[in-house]
């Protein structure tokens, strides 16, 4: 049965008059009929009060919670039901996937809180769970909200998710983009989300290799790829530098003139992927000492659901004036990227 | 009206981390299933969907989420409908097979 209550009200009342169900069943879904209306009232409530949050910890400066967050990792044991069986020890874990979860996660939110004083995908100091092992052979990882999910993959086109550390910085940013501009997930907010996502991914994995912008390989999920997506080419699913190229599995536009709405994010991501891209080589050294700055201020400012990019990019345009006064070549850069991407 | 129990049920899945079903994506995941190797509870469940109205994107929080594309021929031509996965039976999601094109 649905494990989050999104199924339409007046489908949950037919299928509650439903005699194929049990009896038991059937008064399940009678009473997620009375529990949706309260349900989705508190939805709106939480986003709401999230984003207010959002806006008074920015403005009033609230210190946040001292200590890392709680980093908790589940196992799904290739069913769906989230969040699974929680694993006591991770970090000592026999299974190299709860371990690196855990261990991978627990780094993300070192990065986030060194280099960017973030305490936790909430800057509240917020557990951060990990469901592992989903499904049979799922070729996929998400987050659904509050959580991170990573599949084991079929083997064939794709490993464990949980074996590029950028995917696991993937799935936690999109946390924070919820905690934060709070972007929709269609048409240019929906490809800025995803952008957001994928610089902070590549951010984490040039910080954990200690690299600078030259030697990055600027690709996205390149060690999730399998056996047979290697032996056709492909090297990853998205490639900042060069979005359209055919070693990605998925390539993407690289010019705002190429966007459509109704693109799927990950699609449309190509284009801020590529302009943070141009940006940090512009500019040089390590891509989250200045042009990541300016990236992670963006994001964590006025909440903007409904994002266009050209609004990024200028929000960024002035965050860098703002953020780096006495180094003009750092605006200058970030206009310069933006311009190439046609916008 | 009892439906065709032979007709045919065209799944697709889409999106994904990985871009599944995009128009320069080389992942593709499809399948196809009979009505009748669908359990009564299931086939009620995806006509529910079917009579549903669409549901605003805005009230999913899933970020990097499979989306299903179900398709069924009626005897007023085929009709699609386009639903996340956790509203999609079990059944339906095996139907469909990963591939590189």
């Amino acid at each position: 049965m649905c494990e989050c209550c999104i199924i339409p009200p007046d489908v949950l009342e037919r299928l509650s008059q439903d005699t194929n169900f049990s009896e038991e069943e059937r008064k399940v879904l009678s009473d997620m009929v009375k529990f949706e209306k309260e349900w989705r009232k508190l939805r709106v409530a939480r986003t709401r009060t999230m984003r207010s949050a959002a806006n008074f910890l920015t403005t009033m400066e609230v210190a946040a919670p001292p200590g890392p967050p709680t980093v908790s990792v589940f196992n799904c044991r290739q069913q769906t039901t989230l969040p699974g069986v929680l694993i006591p020890k991770p970090d000592t874990s026999s299974d190299s996937t709860a371990k690196r979860a855990f261990e991978q996660t627990t780094e993300v939110a070192s990065f986030y809180k060194s280099v960017f004083g973030r305490s936790s995908i909430d800057n509240r100091g917020m557990s951060l769970n990990s469901s592992i092992h989903y499904g049979v052979k799922y070729n996929n990882a998400f987050w659904n909200g509050t959580q991170m999910t990573y599949g084991d993959g079929d083997g064939s086109i794709f490993v464990d998710f949980t074996a590029s550390n950028d995917v696991i910085a993937h799935e936690l940013t999109h946390g924070v983009t919820q905690y934060t501009l709070g972007l929709n997930y269609t048409n240019q907010a929906g490809g800025l989300n995803e952008s957001m996502s994928d610089v902070f991914g590549t951010l984490f994995r040039q910080w954990s290799a200690g690299q600078d912008v030259n030697k990055a390989d600027w690709l996205i999920g390149s060690d999730i790829m399998g056996p047979a997506a290697k032996n056709r080419g492909f090297k990853c699913l998205r490639d900042m530098a060069n979005p359209a190229s055919n070693h990605c599995l998925a390539p993407q536009p690289m010019k705002f003139s190429q966007y459509r709405d109704g693109m799927d994010p990950h699609e449309s991501s190509g284009i801020p992927n590529h302009a943070f891209y141009l940006a940090a080589m512009a500019v040089g050294g390590k891509s989250w000492e200045k042009v990541g700055k300016v990236w992670y201020q963006a994001m964590v400012g006025t909440p903007s659901p409904s994002m266009k990019m050209s609004t990024f990019a200028n929000r960024t345009r002035t965050l860098a004036g703002t953020l780096f006064p006495s180094e003009p070549a750092v605006k200058s850069a970030i206009d310069t990227a933006w311009k190439k991407v046609e916008l | 009206m009892d439906a065709d129990l032979s007709a045919l049920i065209q799944v697709e899945r889409f999106g994904g981390l990985a871009g599944f079903g995009g128009s320069l994506s080389h992942l593709r995941s499809r399948g196809t299933l009979k009505l009748d190797a669908l359990s009564p509870r299931d086939r009620k469940t995806i006509d529910g969907l079917f009579q549903a109205p669409p549901i605003p994107k805005a009230l999913f929080l899933e970020r990097d989420a499979f989306r299903y594309r179900i398709t069924r021929e009626t005897p007023a031509g085929s009709q699609s409908i386009e639903v996340p996965e956790q509203m999609v039976p079990e059944t339906l999601r095996s139907s469909v097979r990963d591939e590189l094109i």
